[in-house]
């Protein structure tokens, strides 16, 4: 199966989301299936697809810094999209082409997360359920779903996080608690600066070469048709309050 | 009367539950940083879990519940049945 691979782009939060729910549909009417790589302009949190908005998201803190906040149509937890600080990809492609079982198809599409990685010298391993780990610090989450026998899985890369802002979007179950978290976020999370001094682009390209290595695909971009789903979904569900807020 | 608790699950995520209850749960809201297959099974859970007594009997109902999600083939990652009985009856021990 040739791969369309949709290089680096730079969208809102609510236009990421559509565009990703775009491309399944398109997918699941036979287009070749995609991966794609993209940042996120102005910042945002995300949420998974089952938390609730107003327990994990700091509303206020977000709005006061022109923070977007979007639901996604994945699981998972809330993750902050620095938008100087991480790259995000997305993959997706028919069910079939990869693992029934859902950690080892986590393993996979994370393997070549790794791969990227790997060509910046940084020796990362994948830690089910869900996350990618360098010395036994997280600098990848993932999330994927599976509707219309389509696999979606899309993560993040940490290239230069900073976890106490990260941390000023998220609510935490206890405020007392607070420093705590961030202190224990900081030893648990690293970044791709921690390991290498190179360019946001020099890790999207060595991430690149690690998601397209032994696959046949062009370098593409969206169909008309995608551009415009995505435009009515960002409008008509992603940057929506009945989405945003459902749980 | 209302109730929320909400626990880590071991080597899982982390899970809560919102209840609202009389004799009866009367309305239920499982959330978290967990993944399901497909996605809507977590409100059919919460259908199921609607309208049960709630002095209910956790070891009868966790083998219902286990036999209703291998039936509807759900899958759960990072929770499980005896996970939601357990953050519930919390939720329920603890009104607001």
């Amino acid at each position: 199966m040739r791969w369309r691979v949709i290089p680096i782009e730079v969208r809102s939060a609510a236009m990421n989301m559509a565009i990703d729910e775009a491309i399944s549909k398109s997918v699941s009417n036979g287009a070749n299936p995609t991966i794609r790589f993209y940042k996120w302009l102005p910042s945002a949190v995300s949420i998974g697809y089952f938390q609730s908005l107003n327990d994990v998201v700091n509303k206020k803190y977000c709005k006061r810094n022109g923070v977007n906040i979007v639901r996604r149509r994945t699981g998972g937890g809330a993750v902050y999209h620095s938008n100087r600080g991480e790259i995000t990809y997305s993959v997706i492609g028919p069910v079939d082409m990869f693992p029934k079982n859902i950690i080892e198809s986590y393993k996979l599409i994370c393997g070549w997360v790794i791969l990227g990685l790997k060509n910046l010298d940084i020796h990362a391993e994948f830690q089910p359920i869900n996350d990618i780990i360098v010395k036994g610090k997280k600098i990848s989450g993932n999330a994927q779903t599976r509707r219309n026998n389509i696999l979606l899985q899309h993560g993040t890369i940490l290239y230069d996080v900073d976890v106490e802002k990260m941390f000023s979007m998220l609510r935490v179950p206890d405020e007392k608690l607070r420093a705590n978290l961030i202190k224990s976020a900081e030893e648990r999370v690293t970044r791709v600066l921690d390991f290498k001094q190179i360019t946001a682009t020099q890790t999207y390209e060595a991430l690149l070469k690690g998601f397209t290595q032994d696959k046949e695909f062009d370098m593409g971009s969206l169909t008309d048709d995608e551009l415009i789903n995505a435009e009515r979904l960002a409008i008509s569900k992603y940057g929506t309050d009945e989405w945003n807020c459902m749980r | 009367m209302k109730g929320k608790a909400l626990e880590k699950v071991p080597r899982g995520k982390l899970l809560r539950v919102e209840v609202n209850f009389d004799k009866k749960i009367t309305w239920l809201r499982i959330t978290g940083d967990f993944f399901a297959y497909p996605e809507d099974s977590i409100e059919k859970i919460e259908d199921m879990i609607v309208g049960l007594p709630v002095d209910f009997n956790q070891n009868k109902f966790a083998i219902c519940f286990n036999d209703f999600i291998k039936r509807k083939d759900y899958q759960l990652i990072g929770l499980d049945a005896s996970a939601i009985i357990r953050v519930l009856k919390k939720a329920m021990e603890n009104p607001i």
